[in-house]
């Protein structure tokens, strides 16, 4: 038997089994701390730097301490760090290659604190290109929403495509090039200078008499000369004429469509932003849209950051195929049984951590954190309380998360008590919650990338104030006071990235004819604010308008004068020499004929006087004989009486 | 590799008990047939260093029960699989599977299982087989193959030379 058994076999087993689980023990942490730092820092989007992982025996464990998780959001800010953490691992499970942690207990846990280098870790370009993409996406999704805010007057027109800028943009350019056309055409024609020295030519043409044949056609070639010229001056003229016509046209036409572009804008504006109680003048959201949105971006920011740590939606099978095959061999498969300690890759049965807040400290438990819930049969639950905080009874949140089968499920339940609020700005009119005992219940639901949340929020004993002067406020206020008790709801539909948020409450019935009558206000002002910038917009794009069109007038109105010179210029007409000649005896005959007739026109006047004085005698003596006989008539009537 | 031929060659030719060298190919059936990293074998290697056997025989073995395990791995995956769901063995496996230390040595895998039965199953056989070859060979073969005209071919090679630097 003696020969059988081989010691010094026994001790080079024993002596390199010891050798690798040394080898083993100083590996385990360098590389624990480099697979915690690598996968850490992919998981956050930024950079998880540990100070150093080391093993312990009793129990069997590591201790990673300094650990720094840095604020994708921010990379000069840490999201959370701590300085101490303890897992205590199950030894056997890991020679099957599976990490079963029972408890981490962490220490000096602090949240948003300062780092002393950048967090950010450098992105190649495509994954900077696949950010970018998604962040004009997640932008074009929330433009929808931000037009459902109150924007200004200038906002609205410094965000929309206005009529007015357009067409006033086109009124300029055409009101340049057509002063341009203009002034080329004009700049073409005859002045004052050219109209004199024609007057000039023309006159030492025509003026005086033919010295011989050769003077006659001299002048005759001259004056065609001079013809020629004015009728090219007169067709230039005319054509800028035909110029000038058209340019106004054109102005008018555009001025027309200008002044209209205001109007046009402003009733499109008034379309699209109008305030009503179904738009943005909830005055719930009005009161509470900011707090509100402020929570909801709070809570969103911390489930999108420390959800990738909890659960995966990867399944078992799933992790199987994309694992690389290193062996050819058939692979065959694990067969589980029923037990109450399963055992999936990873598993951390318990952390346990005391958040340090503002509010007070926070209790934190978070049960079974695996990627492999289907394994463990049970889901990631989170439970945080807090107790007799500062300026709350009781905070309770319970979440769990139910990624057993896909896809998982995430599901919220908060209570708070007695939440006391002191001094909170709220949304409008300069209105302050002075003071308000809250009780809030909320229950919320992740699914496939949609939430549904609901949260009631239960004020009593609130108390307002407003620092506004306007009548508005103050009636508010007086209202408000009015009310001892009242909820606000929250709801949050939709995609969770964006979700459709919507706020209610009962204050609204109560305040809505007030506040109805704020919504009228703010829309007039509105509109008068938009009639009067779309007009001072009209009026910067108008310009020297008018002038010009005076200017277009008094141009036209010159060319006209101008034609009138050159066509009166233009009729006249050089005599031959026969029709000179002509002219001349024809002037004698003339003069001769004219005294002839004089001469018999006095003859005729003095014999028609010779006839007139006669006839004037005749009839004075009739005249005479008439009276004489009348009055002898007379007489012998007053006889007869 | 020559080397270690050469010394299954010089353990076969020399005084080595059959048994020695018969029992290195029968571990070799274990370690061969059944995946590698598994902890049984961690007990097989922990025998084949304190036993006195051949250890080059129980490498080569290794190697060439490696080799066949890829024919042999799906019957013994259908073998594991049936013993695994056998209804007759459920209340023992879930026995087992409630232990830390049984799941470790990854029992409950269907390749593991299988080819840890077939294996134990063949241990005796290739046990006993390989022992009267050796005898066998010792006997009958050696002599035989002294008076080949290869073997003479191989004594003259560098193969020969290696083995002859052993034996002496």
């Amino acid at each position: 038997m003696k020969n059988w058994i081989r010691w010094s076999g026994l001790i080079g087993f024993v002596v390199i089994s010891a050798v690798l689980i040394a080898g083993w023990l100083f590996a385990a942490g360098p590389v624990i701390k480099y697979a915690i730092e690598t996968f850490g820092s992919d998981a956050n989007g930024a950079k998880v730097d540990v100070a150093d992982v080391a093993l312990t025996f009793d129990p069997f464990g590591i201790e990673i301490s300094g650990v720094e998780v840095a604020n994708s959001d921010a990379p000069m800010e840490n999201l959370v760090q701590f300085d101490r953490a303890v897992a205590d691992i199950e030894l056997l499970p890991l020679l099957l290659g599976k990490g079963i942690v029972n408890e981490v207990a962490v220490t000096g846990l602090a949240f948003s604190t300062a780092r002393t280098e950048s967090g950010a870790i450098v992105k190649t370009a495509a994954q900077e290109a696949a950010e970018e993409d998604e962040a004009q996406e997640q932008a074009e999704d929330t433009a929808g929403f931000a037009e459902q805010s109150i924007p200004s007057a200038d906002e609205l027109l410094e965000r929309e495509q206005l009529l007015t800028e357009q067409r006033g943009k086109q009124f300029k350019a055409t009101a340049e090039a057509s002063k341009q056309k203009v002034n080329d055409a004009v700049a073409a024609l005859p002045n004052s200078d050219t109209f004199a020295a024609y007057e000039d030519d023309f006159n030492r043409i025509v003026n005086g008499k033919f010295k011989s044949l050769d003077d006659f056609k001299k002048r005759k070639q001259e004056f065609d000369d001079l013809k020629k010229r004015i009728a090219a001056d007169r067709k230039a003229v005319a054509e800028a004429q035909q110029v000038i016509k058209n340019q106004k046209s054109e102005l008018q036409s555009q001025w027309k469509g200008l002044q209209s572009a205001p109007e046009e804008d402003f009733k499109n504006l008034k379309g699209k932003y109008r305030l009503d109680a179904g738009g943005a003048a909830n005055l719930s959201r009005l009161l509470f849209g900011d707090e509100v949105g402020e929570y909801s971006d709070k809570a969103m920011y911390w489930y999108e950051k420390v959800r990738p740590y909890l659960v995966s939606d990867e399944t078992e099978e799933a992790v199987d195929t994309e694992a690389p095959v290193e062996h050819q061999r058939a692979a065959g498969r694990f067969v589980h049984f029923p037990t109450d300690r399963p055992l999936p890759d990873f598993l951390i049965r318990k952390v346990q951590l005391a958040l340090e807040l503002e509010i007070g400290t926070v209790d934190v438990q978070v049960l079974d954190i695996t990627h492999q819930q289907n394994v463990i049969g049970r889901t990631t639950k989170l439970i945080a309380i807090g107790d007799k905080l500062n300026g709350i009874r009781s905070l309770k949140l319970n979440g769990d998360f139910d990624h057993r089968q896909m896809p998982g499920t995430d599901t919220f339940d908060l209570t708070i008590r007695d939440f006391q609020l002191k001094n909170q700005n709220l949304g409008a009119m300069g209105l302050k919650m002075d003071s308000a005992m809250v009780q809030v219940l909320g229950q919320a639901e992740v699914e496939a990338g949609r939430l549904n949340a609901n949260v009631v929020a239960n004020f009593q004993q609130a108390k307002f104030s407003t620092k506004d002067r306007t009548t508005m406020a103050k009636e508010t206020v007086a209202a408000l006071a009015k009310i001892p008790e009242f909820d606000v709801q929250g709801k949050a539909n939709g995609e969770l990235t964006a979700p459709d948020v919507s706020i209610t409450s009962d204050l609204d019935k109560k305040l809505s004819n007030a506040f109805n009558q704020r919504i009228d206000e703010k829309q007039a002002e509105l509109e008068q604010q938009l009639k009067e910038k779309l007009n001072d917009k009209l009026l910067s794009y108008a310009g020297d308008y008018k002038e010009q069109l005076a200017g277009l007038d008094l141009a036209n109105g010159s060319l006209s004068e101008s034609q009138d010179k050159l066509k009166s210029l233009a009729i006249k007409e050089i005599g031959s020499w026969q029709a000179q000649q002509k002219r001349e005896a024809q002037e004698k005959l003339d003069r001769e004929r004219k005294a002839a007739e004089a001469k018999a026109a006095e003859e005729k006047r003095k014999a028609q006087a010779k006839i007139e004085a006669e006839k004037r005698k005749a009839k004075a003596e009739a005249d005479k004989k008439r009276k004489e006989l009348e009055k002898q008539a007379q007489e012998k009537l007053k006889k007869l009486f | 590799m020559f080397t270690m031929l050469a010394k299954l060659l010089k353990a076969l030719n020399s005084d080595s008990a059959p048994g020695q060298i018969a029992l290195a190919f029968a571990l070799s059936v274990i370690t061969g047939l059944t995946p590698l990293l598994s902890l049984h074998n961690i007990l097989i290697l922990l025998l084949a260093c304190i036993l006195r056997i051949n250890f080059g025989a129980f490498v080569l073995g290794t190697a060439f029960f490696s080799g066949l395990a890829y024919l042999i791995d799906p019957a013994a995956i259908a073998l594991g699989e049936s013993v695994l769901m056998n209804p007759d063995l459920q209340a023992s496996l879930t026995g087992m599977y409630q232990s830390d230390f049984w799941r470790a040595t990854r029992f409950n895998h269907t390749l593991v299982l299988g080819s840890l039965i077939v294996a134990l199953a063949a241990f005796i056989p290739v046990l006993i087989l390989s022992r009267v070859l050796i005898v066998g060979y010792r006997h009958k073969l050696m002599a035989w193959v002294e008076k080949l005209k290869i073997t003479k071919l191989v004594k003259a090679s560098k193969f020969y030379k290696v083995y002859q630097s052993l034996a002496d």
